[in-house]
């Protein structure tokens, strides 16, 4: 195993959401992708990159897990671009992230009980940074942009 | 290393980790108090005796469990039987850390009691309708009160059905 992981890291005030880097084959900033839909029947596309991508808001599921503060109104929003086995996915967040690196060897998969449901909600490990920190890994492949039909943001350029 | 590689990596470290679930003779109990209630457990079921540690929220959880904790830098899942039983939320000092399979999990508990050895004509079963009711698989008779012992295994059951 590698010794450390690259992650984005995501403040949600009593936890954090990490992001694995290595997910996504890039990340685009608002000025560089251009969003339509949701139409009917099909979910939001994001096109950067010369690339036509599936969106899921992030934010929708973040709020779905942790219930925070929404971000603030300047808030620009970053795509993270991802080539899964679904085709080309775009995961859009809205909120301020930083990128580190963290030992891998810190990271720890949930109790057996509850790794399933917490897997079907994205979230596949954690780590605990310091004492009094708990940080959420979560794989945004493993979340269906089939349930997010109208959730993507409304500020599409 | 993508999320997926780490997970598979982090799965072929924790095979070794999983002890059998071993139940041996259950003449002596472990006795604790959540709240004003008192529960036993078969001293094999118990791990570990863990203080003051902060319980992490977890997102999509039934209410019965109140997060994790960090014992020893491996999470636990916590079970509040307080929420449980009397659908209160109380604020555990101590957490027992249960021997459960392949699972780590923990039960808040407010005092550990003692441990009591018994005779057999002062252990009950219920029927086993009543224990997946109650999460309990008999009582014991203790100066004058009946007091449940608890089932690990119906709690972990009632667990994964309200997860399905």
């Amino acid at each position: 195993m590698p010794r450390q992981l690259p992650v984005f890291l995501v403040d949600l005030g009593r936890a954090d959401l990490l992001l694995a880097a290595m997910d996504f084959y890039a990340a685009a900033s608002q000025a560089e992708f251009r969003l339509e839909g949701p139409s009917r029947g099909g979910p939001a596309l994001l096109f950067a990159k010369g690339r036509a991508h599936v969106c899921l808001a992030l934010e929708k599921e973040i709020e779905r897990l942790f219930s925070p503060e929404p971000p603030a109104e300047d808030e620009l929003s970053t795509a993270f671009l991802a080539k899964g086995h679904g085709g080309a996915r775009a995961y859009l967040l809205r909120r301020r992230f930083e990128m580190l690196s963290l030992p891998a060897r810190d990271f720890r998969l949930l109790p057996l009980g509850i790794r399933a449901r917490q897997a079907s909600r994205g979230i596949v490990a954690l780590r605990f940074e310091g004492a009094g920190r708990l940080q959420l890994l979560m794989n945004p492949g493993l979340l269906r942009p089939e349930d997010d039909q109208g959730g993507a943001p409304s500020e599409s350029s | 290393m993508t999320s997926e590689q780490l997970v598979e990596s982090l799965e072929g470290a924790s095979e070794g980790d999983r002890s059998p679930d071993a139940r041996e003779e259950m003449e002596r109990f472990f006795i604790f108090e959540v709240g004003d209630s008192r529960f036993a457990l078969p001293p094999s079921d118990i791990r570990e005796i863990v203080s003051d540690l902060e319980v992490f929220p977890l997102p999509a959880c039934p209410p019965y469990v109140s997060g994790l904790v960090n014992c020893h830098g491996a999470p636990c899942t916590v079970f509040d039987l307080k929420v449980l039983f009397e659908n209160e939320r109380q604020s555990p000092s101590k957490f027992l850390v249960l021997n459960a399979g392949g699972d780590s999990v923990a039960l808040g508990c407010t005092e550990v009691v003692e441990i009591a050895e018994l005779p057999r004509s002062a252990i009950s079963s219920f029927s086993e309708k009543d224990a997946e009711t109650r999460f309990c698989s008999r009582t014991i008779a203790l100066e004058g009160r009946r007091i449940p012992v608890l089932s690990i295994d119906l709690l972990q059951r009632q667990l994964e059905s309200d997860l399905a």
